[in-house]
């Protein structure tokens, strides 16, 4: 006699871990929450191109291309906004509050992204293994995003 | 038919007694040795494999425990700790799918076993399946009302969920069923370290490092209760615990921060108390950034007692 039957309507008594619960194929991952903080002071295309790169390093890369197709679109999105507003907001306080809102949806987009990853980091955390340093690799997103940011911003401004 | 020799059995009796006493002490060198010398009178035992696959997990001998514990399956295909002891040692591998599998397999041939539903519990919150990880050890409780482990366990992860209360009413719970034990008072310490009760949770910690020095990872959460308790750091102790609950964390913060300035600011409110409010924040800010060095310099200084 199965047992089981004494708990039929329970479901805690099926699976629920996937491929992604188990923990290998990590490659030292960054934390997503410092990533996202990376975004908030120096854009998405900072933290959300080492938020792609982090799937990868968490074991998942199925997700990195369309992460990085995500961030592509929103730093193009963004810097389009940012070049609209010098060509047509002449107001400072309008510029103003559309760089508060464009830092707002942006560390919004990448704590989405930091959302998707928090279980895998967690199960990596778990592990009790080192996560990657962030310092160097920030640094240069940090620097590589503000030129990037710049150059997009007046190129559209020039376009609008 | 030979009738079994009683010397045999006393000598056997003894050397699994003595074995499994020296396992639940934790001198699994002991444990092995006797172990060791029962199997000899009984190699078909899946149980003493059982027992012998602990002792070697225990001296971090995986490969070996693994072997006992196929063993024991192997000889006893219904040998609910042989499986337990296998997903144990596939869960601690990060192999977490093959231990979940392990496990319910075996809850299926026992679904009345408590230490079953502990154990997938563990490793539901291990993967961060909380939800999952609570009904398991309310079920699990169902069972047995005074399973200490199973106490300690839910109220780590009810403080994990914010439900303060509930989470430290199962921790003390678990304590005061065995009030000797290491591991509930870490739970319990650990419990209160995350309900905002630091005091507690270093007073705990500190008992549950007494009760067995060597264990690291009781030393660590030891010292962050520790600092926690220091006067540098407690606000920013009590402010990260906050941060932590709300949706947003320390964005919001900054969000409703540059929102009640932008209000404030086109507001009759005096605009030198608005630039003292600014201040204040900034300046709590830094303090944020600067909380854990300075409360690292000062354990150098006062290391804890």
């Amino acid at each position: 006699m199965n047992r089981m039957a004494s708990y039929p309507e329970d479901d805690l008594f099926t699976p629920t871990l996937t491929e992604e619960d188990d923990a290998d194929g990590f490659e030292r991952p960054w934390s997503p929450s410092s990533l996202v903080v990376l975004t908030f002071f120096f854009g998405i295309p900072a933290g959300g191109s080492l938020l792609a790169l982090n799937f990868s390093r968490l074991g998942m890369p199925r997700k990195v291309l369309p992460a990085v197709f995500a961030v592509i679109a929103a730093t193009l999105l963004f810097t389009a906004a940012s070049g609209w507003s010098y060509a047509h907001l002449h107001h400072e306080g309008q510029r103003n509050l559309l760089v508060l809102v464009e830092r707002a949806l942006q560390t919004a987009a990448a704590g989405a992204l930091a959302w998707a990853q928090r279980r895998r980091y967690r199960i990596f955390r778990n592990s009790a293994a080192e996560p990657g340093k962030l310092l160097l690799p920030g640094v240069l997103a940090a620097a590589a995003s503000t030129a990037l940011q710049i150059a997009l911003t007046l190129l559209f401004a020039s376009l609008f | 038919m030979h009738e079994p020799q009683p010397t045999f059995d006393l000598q056997f009796s003894a050397y699994a007694q003595s074995g499994q006493h020296f396992l639940e002490i934790e001198r699994y060198d002991l444990a092995e040795r006797d172990l060791r010398q029962a199997l000899l009178y009984a190699p078909e035992d899946a149980y003493l494999h059982v027992l012998l696959g602990r002792a070697l997990d225990g001296l971090d001998r995986t490969a070996e425990a693994e072997e006992e514990a196929q063993t024991a399956v192997r000889l006893d295909p219904e040998s609910v700790p042989g499986i337990l002891l296998l997903g144990k040692l596939r869960m601690d591998q990060g192999r977490h799918r093959e231990a979940e599998q392990l496990w319910l397999d075996a809850l299926r041939l026992d679904p009345t076993e408590p230490v079953l539903y502990l154990n997938y519990a563990i490793l539901m919150r291990k993967t961060g399946h909380l939800d999952k990880a609570e009904r398991l050890l309310r079920r699990c409780l169902v069972l047995d009302p005074e399973y200490a482990p199973a106490h300690g366990i839910l109220a780590v992860i009810l403080a994990e969920k914010n439900r303060t209360s509930d989470a430290t009413r199962h921790g003390e719970r678990g304590l005061s069923l065995e009030p000797d034990r290491d591991i509930a008072h870490a739970q319990l310490g650990i419990t209160y370290l995350q309900t905002g009760h630091p005091f507690k949770a270093r007073y705990h910690l500190r008992e549950a490092l007494r009760l067995d020095p060597r264990n690291r990872g009781i030393e660590e959460t030891f010292h962050v209760a520790d600092r926690a308790t220091r006067a540098v750091y407690l606000p920013f102790y009590f402010w990260s615990l906050w941060v932590s609950r709300i949706p947003g964390k320390q964005f919001a913060v900054w969000g409703a921060y540059v929102v009640l300035i932008s209000v404030l600011r086109s507001s009759p409110v005096p605009q030198n108390l608005v630039a003292a409010f600014s201040v204040t924040y900034l300046a709590f800010m830094i303090y944020t950034w600067a909380a854990t060095p300075l409360v690292n310099l000062w354990v150098r200084v006062r290391p804890p007692q």
